[in-house]
């Protein structure tokens, strides 16, 4: 068969592949079966965070426009409320049409939401949602979400992970009506300060590596890796040096100083509740971001009673997964990007059915995942108190 | 609750003229991000620089928001990707020439570690990035899901010249799969 003939064969055996046509036979079945791989590998999903991280760089590079303002009809302005994904991201969000327990870069191809095909109904909507994001009461707006329910059983093999500290909280500590939550891995570089202020009303703050002074302008409690066991107040105002292993636990509204005296720099894994938008915070200035997850705002779910907030480090091999703990009320985790050696890895999870996240690169990954349950659930080994 | 009619807005809301673009480029956004992350993160071998890629390759394409719906849509997209890329690396390694990025070592996993700790992802990668720069450039647009028309648009050739192209291409790659140790026990 002449080349071109083969050619103009693999070529419609293609095209039918990737736009989804019934691939007619080819002249080459072995040729089409090697083409047939290749497309396939094409179809991999980004790594989780990827798409989320992108879309926060891309509104912020696209604008504002005009005099560092965003310009009436901008439509920077309805991107800076919109997820990745077209749904809405803001505290003025529409019906999130994912049900499911939340997870990094999560996303669920059967609940894409189509804007066009909604119609004018959505597009109304999405208008009247901007407004009132701009309202000065905006925070009691009922917002539907579906982010939050309880999660699917564990299926093995998955590693429960080491609690490296665990917090309970009274009843009435978690926002009551809506909530945001962000859960990251940052890091700053030595000799570097940042500040950052927290709305409230709950915060942590855990050292993973390195070293680092913090000074609030509200009470601070403190972990200390080498006296475990017990929350140690400091006083508004005064500086205390964090080592690895260490955590602070603020409540309520407050500033924090960041200062990174060292000649390393120092790893947080970092961790805030609010009740108002925002969840997808960016950093403060000074920190690199490396993973987050985030629910943007959500209708509380989660009973009116004590509360417990445990943080874990699990040691993820490949192949193994990881799951929000039976019974926990909302759970996240984020993945480290060095090893237990110093070496630099690549997080990599494949989603599975019912809400774990398999490793599925070739090395294993150190995890931090957090939970929000009940005081009486039973947790992971590892040690625990109260602030 | 009742929502809020038009007029009621305050000022400075979108009106529905702007809210068209932006859903329509979420909605781009959301269809292309994991073709065009892959189709970064292969060339440029790196994860980081992908995202920055990426990021970029949106930007530009956000900014030129009533294209979201020409007709050509991919294979513009993937115009815009292909000349960031090249720029991209070529900011990063000022004296190799664009095809040396196909033996960079990689720093970070590859793309197969992402699609599964499969054995035959890793020899098809293996197997691409021998593959001369167009006829590999072929195969990836093929893996990011364009047609043969629009990798023509996109590589500036005639359409007859891109079948020519990728089936050599895939030629030259059962030649390398046989030639790699594993393929017997691959489903070839």
């Amino acid at each position: 068969m002449p080349e071109r003939t083969t050619a103009d064969a693999l070529d419609h055996f293609l095209d039918a592949l990737v736009t989804g046509a019934a691939p007619a036979a080819t002249s080459d079945p072995e040729l089409a079966a090697l083409a047939r791989r290749y497309v396939a590998l094409g179809k991999a999903p980004a790594p989780p965070g990827a798409r989320e991280r992108v879309w926060r760089r891309v509104i912020r590079q696209a604008g504002p426009r005009h005099n560092g303002r965003p310009a009436p009809n901008d439509p920077t302005l309805l991107l800076l409320r919109l997820g990745p994904d077209g749904q809405p991201a803001s505290p003025a969000g529409l019906q999130h049409p994912r049900p499911g327990p939340i997870a990094p870069g999560s996303r669920d191809p059967a609940f894409r939401w189509r804007a066009w095909t909604a119609g004018l109904l959505v597009l109304a909507v999405l208008v009247a949602a901007l407004a009132w994001a701009q309202r000065p009461d905006n925070l009691a707006l009922v917002i539907p979400a579906a982010d939050l329910v309880a999660p699917p059983p564990t299926s093995p093999p998955s590693a429960a992970g080491q609690a490296v500290f665990d917090i309970v909280l009274p009843a009435g500590s978690l926002p009551i009506a809506a909530y945001g939550v962000t859960f990251d891995y940052r890091t700053m570089p030595p000799q570097r300060t940042s500040s950052e202020a927290s709305a409230g009303p709950l915060l942590f703050r855990f050292i993973a590596a390195g070293q680092v002074q913090v000074q609030s302008d509200g009470s601070l409690a403190i972990w200390q890796a080498d006296d475990p066991g017990e929350w140690q107040p400091v006083p508004a105002g005064t500086p205390h040096l964090l080592t690895a292993g260490d955590a602070i636990f603020l409540q309520g509204a407050a500033s924090l100083t960041w200062t990174n005296t060292a000649t390393t720099p120092v790893a947080v894994i970092a961790w805030q509740m609010t009740d108002q938008g925002g969840g997808n915070s960016v950093v403060p200035a000074g920190w690199t971001l490396h993973d987050q997850a985030a629910v943007h705002m959500a209708i509380r779910e989660y009973p009116d009673q004590p509360a417990r907030l445990v943080l874990r480090r699990v040691d993820l091999p490949p192949g193994t997964e990881i799951a929000p703990p039976p019974g926990s009320w909302l759970s996240h985790f984020v993945a480290l990007d060095q090893n237990a050696a110093g070496e630099v890895v690549a997080p990599m999870f494949g989603k599975l059915p019912g809400g774990a996240w398999r490793n599925v690169g070739r090395q294993e990954l150190i995890v931090y995942q957090y939970s929000l349950d009940s005081p009486g659930t039973p947790a992971a080994p590892g040690v625990d108190g109260s602030p | 609750m009742p929502l809020p009619q038009r007029d009621q807005l305050h000022d400075g809301a979108p009106t529905l003229e702007a809210v068209g673009p932006a859903v329509a480029f979420a909605e781009l956004y959301d269809e292309y991000f994991d073709a065009i992350y892959w189709y970064c993160r292969n060339r440029l071998n790196d994860a980081a620089t992908a995202e920055d890629a990426a990021s970029t390759i949106f930007t530009r394409a956000f900014a030129a928001g009533p294209r979201y719906h020409d007709p050509g849509l991919r294979s513009w997209l993937f115009t815009i990707a292909h000349n960031v890329v090249i720029n991209v690396y070529r900011a990063n390694r000022p004296q190799a020439p664009l095809e040396a990025a196909a033996s960079l070592p990689d720093p970070v996993m590859q793309l197969e570690d992402a699609v599964v700790a499969d054995e035959e992802y890793r020899r098809l990668l293996d197997a691409l990035r021998q593959l001369p720069a167009d006829q590999r450039q072929v195969v990836e647009l093929r893996m990011a899901g364009l047609t043969g028309p629009e990798i023509a648009r996109i590589m500036h050739r005639s359409h007859g010249a891109i079948k020519m192209l990728q089936l050599r291409a895939f030629a030259r790659l059962r030649e390398i799969l046989a030639e790699l140790p594993g393929e017997e026990s691959s489903h070839a």
